[in-house]
């Protein structure tokens, strides 16, 4: 389908003497009104939003020039990829709103120079929170987001 | 290292007009011994639930008699793998001990036939809910899905 987010992966799991390799993939095509973001993100030690609301969309519609939707924070995330493009410090999100910190229980984690991806069709830009471990480091971060708002 | 979690993706995104291949990677070596594999088949249905139970499997020697360590509510989630193998039904899961359930604010959504990686290290096995649902709507049957974990045995 058209303009659609697919992800193909392999996973080593398990013990090295019964290691296996399994074969996975997650695609999602984007249904009316569901549009991409991307940004090259600076993630900070401070838990903020992952996703600006102040940005806009990427259009697949023809539009006129400065005519682009820009996002909001209650969209939703249909898909979210990160790629932490540090070499030395990990990404920590949350989505339910919650302060993003490296201790939170519902913490997922982006570890340096690792990527990680999702879909959190509940969940809005303003509920998607992230934080640095130390410093400020750069995340490459494109979402499918469900423009409800 | 020896025993680790080892992902790899190419990950299409953006519209086509501009559309680009990011490689992805993944690796989770175990810190210790304590950190220790598990593997089930499992059947999620459609009533929200832990998503792992039983026992570790074993990757340092012990006896043909010895009871596979069993795993603990307490036990965290350094790395989780489900394959959804369901032709027709998602899973969603949550990660804060709360109910699963398509309407769930931060659910992670699982469609059918979709695989899920993901590295949670402060989650307790007690929070990882799991549900069988569709995206928007509740589910109709049982999913068997295919979920491999590396676990912090904590307790």
């Amino acid at each position: 389908m058209a303009d659609d987010a697919i992800v193909s992966l392999s996973a080593q799991v398990l013990p090295d003497e019964i290691a296996k390799t399994i074969a996975g993939s997650t695609s999602i095509t984007p249904a009316s009104g569901d549009r991409w973001y991307y940004k090259l993100t600076s993630v900070t030690n401070t838990s903020a939003d992952l996703i600006d609301d102040s940005h806009k969309f990427i259009e697949y519609d023809a539009t006129a020039d400065d005519a682009g939707l820009t996002v909001n924070s209650a969209d939703k995330i249909k898909l979210i990829f990160i790629k932490n493009t540090d070499a030395t410090n990990d990404v920590y999100l949350v989505a339910d709103g919650g302060t993003a910190s490296t201790s939170a229980t519902d913490a997922i984690k982006v570890a340096a120079g690792h990527s990680w991806f999702g879909s959190l069709p509940n969940t809005t830009v303003a509920n998607l929170h992230a934080v640095s471990s130390t410093g400020t480091l750069a995340c490459v971060v494109a979402a499918l987001l469900e423009d409800v708002a | 290292m020896a025993d680790d979690a080892i992902i790899t993706s190419t990950n299409q995104l953006l519209p086509d007009e501009i559309s680009v291949v990011i490689d992805g990677a993944m690796l989770v070596a175990p810190d210790d011994a304590n950190d220790k594999w598990y593997y089930k088949l499992t059947s999620i249905t459609t009533t929200s639930a832990d998503l792992i139970a039983g026992s570790f499997i074993d990757y340092t020697a012990v006896t043909a008699a010895s009871a596979p360590s069993a795993i603990d509510t307490a036990d965290k989630v350094k790395f989780l793998f489900v394959k959804n193998e369901s032709t027709a039904d998602g899973i969603y899961l949550v990660l804060d001990g709360g109910t699963a359930s398509n309407s769930v604010a931060d659910g992670i959504f699982i469609g059918a036939g979709q695989t899920f990686v993901g590295r949670f290290p402060n989650t307790t096995v007690g929070n990882l809910h799991a549900i069988a649902s569709d995206i928007a709507d509740v589910g109709d049957a049982n999913v068997t899905a295919i979920v491999a974990a590396l676990i912090d045995d904590v307790a």
